[in-house]
């Protein structure tokens, strides 16, 4: 017979005899085999807990919508997957590195070389990856920018925006003013008011339009210029360079009146004074701010 | 459509559930997991219920429950562990063979669990629920041959693992 390692099931089924099997596996085997047929009859179908069988129907009576959340369930190990990577991707892409600079001037150099030198509380932030493709910078306060020449570098504040290709510029972002000083290069700015380009030793604003910048050159952050600035920005500004809180009567009108100087900021009283004095103020000193009181 | 009538649905899962359920233990081994493979089996059928218009509802569950198992088996293959139940009453004593009834259960158990899950299921399709060869080919969607390959395997292994070794007959 050429089928022989079937032949225990064609016996099985009848369509081999017993003596046929004899031939191939012999007497004892056969025996054997009956022995142990006979004993597997007392096999029992296995028996079903009719508990968790019953537990079906109520399954059933659930609205579908339920229903289809459990192939959520089944889909979920997909799904954490799905938004994981979304999620990693969304970090990659959007996750931003910020610098925040306290009471002192803090340089910063950016992956193209380009050195932003952050004063006094301000800060700035950038996405390290997408930085190679795109030069975007946000910032809130002051800093002076030093740009390598690539592609356009834009600095985006609340206000307003500047583009450039390489230049050096400082942009003053506080309470209100936001204002641009070119150093060098071609500086283009935008506000929502207005928007202009301008060259080296100008600056621009939404305060101040146009108007040359007087020896601004290289040295930043130990002197401020203002030129014609509402006393109550300078005031704004002389607190966030000495982080001190310098309280005052805002509905005064006085304090909208123009300051222009320049002022020190190593020195917080010389500062004071020299702001205060055309406008016959006097302030008072406490502990935790400076108050200038009504003249 | 008639499928989706909950009365309907309900009586098929009454007549067929058991059916797959012991289809199913065969395989795994395992009652637990051959009871939630049923269940899901019969909510996915439940969910598609409008799908499924002229189907034969026996080899569609069948079909079901094997696709649903495979990947229950690729995880659980080595945690299972198959417990057959032995009437005693159904016992046949023959001289030859004077096996206690709790012997030969622990005994028949043990090579249960050594047998390649689809030789021990076409072996119990065959022995316990005593489908004929052509029926079992069709639920477990193999040829004969195969089925008679399976159970000749089978039976080899038990004569192998409880005659031989015992030194019986």
């Amino acid at each position: 017979m050429k089928k022989k390692e079937y032949v225990l099931a064609k016996w099985l089924s009848g369509e081999v005899s017993d003596q046929q099997l004899k031939d191939q596996v012999g007497h004892d085997h056969v025996e054997s085999y009956r022995v142990i047929l006979n004993e597997l009859e007392s096999l029992a179908a296995p028996e079903r807990d009719q508990k968790r069988k019953d537990e079906f129907f109520k399954l059933l009576d659930q609205p579908k919508k339920a229903i289809k959340k459990s192939k959520i369930m089944v889909l979920r190990p997909l799904a954490i997957a799905a938004s994981l990577m979304l999620l990693l991707g969304l970090f990659v892409g959007l996750q931003k590195t910020t610098y925040t600079s306290t009471n002192s001037l803090q340089m910063v150099v950016l992956p193209d070389e380009s050195r932003v030198t952050l004063e006094p509380n301000s800060s700035f932030s950038y996405n390290k990856v997408l930085y190679a493709f795109r030069r975007t910078l946000d910032l809130k306060g002051n800093a002076f920018f030093d740009v390598e020449k690539g592609s356009d570098f834009r600095v985006q504040s609340d206000l307003g925006s500047v583009e450039v290709l390489g230049t050096s510029f400082r942009v003053f972002e506080r309470k209100g003013i936001f204002n641009v000083q070119c150093f060098s290069g071609t500086v283009r700015v935008n506000t929502d008011e207005t928007q202009g380009v301008i060259k080296k030793g100008e600056q621009f604003g939404n305060q101040v339009k146009k108007v040359q910048v007087h020896q601004l050159k290289d040295h930043i952050a130990a002197i401020e210029h203002f030129d014609n600035v509402p006393l109550k920005t300078v005031l704004a500004e002389l607190s966030a360079l000495f982080s001190t809180d310098i309280q005052f009567d805002d509905t005064n009108p006085l304090f909208k009146e123009g300051f222009s100087g320049t002022i020190n900021s190593d020195d917080l009283d010389l500062s004071l004074n020299i702001v205060m004095r055309p406008f016959e103020l006097n302030y008072e000193k406490t502990q935790q701010s400076i108050i200038v009181l009504p003249n | 459509m008639r499928l989706c009538n909950k009365t309907y649905f309900e009586g098929i899962y009454r007549n067929y559930s058991d059916e797959l359920y012991r289809f199913l233990v065969y395989k795994f081994g395992n009652p637990s997991m051959a009871e939630d493979v049923t269940q899901n089996v019969f909510m996915n059928l439940w969910k598609n219920c409008a799908k499924y218009t002229d189907v034969n509802i026996k080899s569609l569950l069948y079909t079901m429950g094997r696709n649903d198992s495979l990947n229950i088996l690729r995880k659980e293959q080595n945690k299972q562990k198959f417990v057959a139940q032995v009437d005693g009453s159904k016992q046949v004593h023959s001289p030859e063979f004077e096996m206690e009834t709790k012997e030969f259960e622990i005994r028949i158990n043990e090579v249960l669990n050594l047998m390649k899950p689809l030789e021990r299921q076409a072996f119990l399709l065959s022995r316990i629920e005593k489908k004929t060869y052509k029926e079992i080919a069709e639920i477990m969607e193999v040829s004969i041959k195969t089925i008679e390959k399976r159970i000749h395997n089978a039976l080899v292994l038990i004569r192998s693992e409880i005659v031989e070794a015992k030194k019986y007959v």
